[in-house]
């Protein structure tokens, strides 16, 4: 079995375009039923460091 | 820039965790991410004496929810956290006739910190090992339904003698796909890809210390489709008087852009006076929002020396959008132990797996 897997990962590695491999037995990659499109809530530093506008400064 | 350095990452740690940074944020670019999902299931269990319902989490991919965040650093350093927990009631690979109901509980799953940059990637903290999941890899596009972890569906029923009697074999404890050392707390290294390959190493602890060692490999060879595998081994030093928990062995995956897959693993582990052996066969067809697969799995020796544990299964995959998919399988077990005539169960479930 493992002279198997070797082959493959050889015949494998000649030609082949790299591809990200996801387990089916993880969260899914893709869409959300709440959260839409992105597949999750997405918060990042820009919603976080909204300028704070000096009111005084006007 | 060590200063800047560790302050961006104390944001990154209090923000994601608390989520009370806010405002006060001082690094760019930091993405915190929630997502989850709730995967339920109705499964039958016939074992030649009783035959029940249980209303299951399915424990090929439980009930989740998963809360990560990433920064950059320094142009060549980024640095994250990865928290998930699972939330199981009933879950499929525990309950039996006996024990119909079990309350969930909150479940550690990963809880780490790492740092990546073009020198790969480390993780500290609980997470998986490096060879966790490497007699898992499928392409099929029906895990949710069966993979080579057969255990994850009706794994704690127990085969009955021919007179009806409880034989104290498992499924779990006769079939298993002794896929590694799981998750513990560990260091973790991963490589850089090259040409699809990744390697990794892990080493921690649970009650004694645990090595793994992996190399991946996934790739797209145009008209040859996907191909996906990967090599582990683990060593779990011995407990007084034990010896080394030991194991070896892999999983290979092709998809044909036809849609036919076909999946084989392999496992090998070290066990007092004996080796525990398991291989698993699976053929798929995937076309559209349908997957379906046939699979057969083999156990040797796992429990006691003569054990055969045999599985065969038939699952079905559909997916009507992309965050649903309902899912149904039956699968017959059935066991050869010398001196004993055990009684084949049989297994029928429906569900489905929603991402939220």
């Amino acid at each position: 079995m493992r002279a198997l897997v070797l082959m493959a990962f050889l015949a494998a590695g000649c030609a082949a375009e790299p591809v990200a491999y996801h387990s089916g037995n993880e969260i899914p990659d893709g869409p959300g039923m709440l959260t839409g499109e992105k597949g999750a809530v997405v918060l990042n530093a820009d919603v976080w460091r909204e300028p704070r506008e000096d009111a005084t400064a006007k | 820039m060590q200063k800047k350095s560790l302050a961006a990452l104390t944001a990154l740690a209090l923000g994601a965790m608390a989520g009370t940074a806010q405002a006060q944020a001082p690094a760019q670019g930091i993405e915190v991410k929630l997502s989850g999902q709730v995967n339920r299931a109705l499964l039958s269990a016939d074992d030649g004496v009783d035959q029940e319902w249980f209303n299951v989490d399915n424990g090929n991919s439980s009930t989740r929810f998963r809360f990560n965040a990433e920064a950059p650093i320094t142009p060549a350093l980024r640095a994250g956290i990865l928290f998930e927990v699972e939330y199981k009631s009933n879950p499929s690979s525990d309950v039996n006739f006996a024990t119909r109901s079990i309350s969930p509980e909150l479940d550690e799953r990963h809880m780490d910190v790492f740092f990546a940059g073009p020198w790969g990637r480390a993780r500290l903290g609980q997470g998986d090992g490096a060879a966790n999941g490497a007699s898992e890899v499928d392409l099929s596009g029906t895990s949710v339904a069966h993979y080579a972890s057969t255990g994850d569906i009706g794994g704690g029923f127990e085969y009955r003698t021919a007179a009806g009697a409880l034989s104290g074999a498992s499924i779990s404890g006769t079939i298993s796909n002794q896929d590694f050392e799981s998750r513990y707390d560990r260091l973790l290294y991963q490589t850089p890809v090259f040409s699809g390959f990744m390697g990794e190493a892990s080493w921690g602890h649970k009650d004694t210390d645990v090595t793994d060692l992996a190399l991946r490999y996934s790739g797209k060879i145009r008209e040859f489709g996907t191909l996906a595998a990967a090599l582990g081994w683990s060593s779990e030093d011995a407990a007084p008087g034990g010896i080394d928990d030991e194991t070896v062995g892999g999983s290979v995956s092709w998809l044909h852009p036809s849609g036919i897959s076909l999946t084989y693993a392999h496992t090998s582990r070290d066990l007092a006076g004996r080796t525990g052996k398991f291989d698993y066969f699976k053929a798929g067809y995937e076309v559209g929002k349908h997957a379906v697969s046939v699979d057969y799995a083999i156990g040797q020796d796992q429990a006691a020396s003569g054990d055969e544990a045999k599985m065969y299964g038939i699952g079905y995959v559909f997916t009507p959008i992309a965050w649903a998919e309902v899912f149904a399988l039956y699968k017959l077990h059935s066991m050869d132990r010398p001196g004993a005539d055990l009684d084949d169960i049989s297994f029928f479930m429906v569900g489905t797996r929603v991402k939220f």
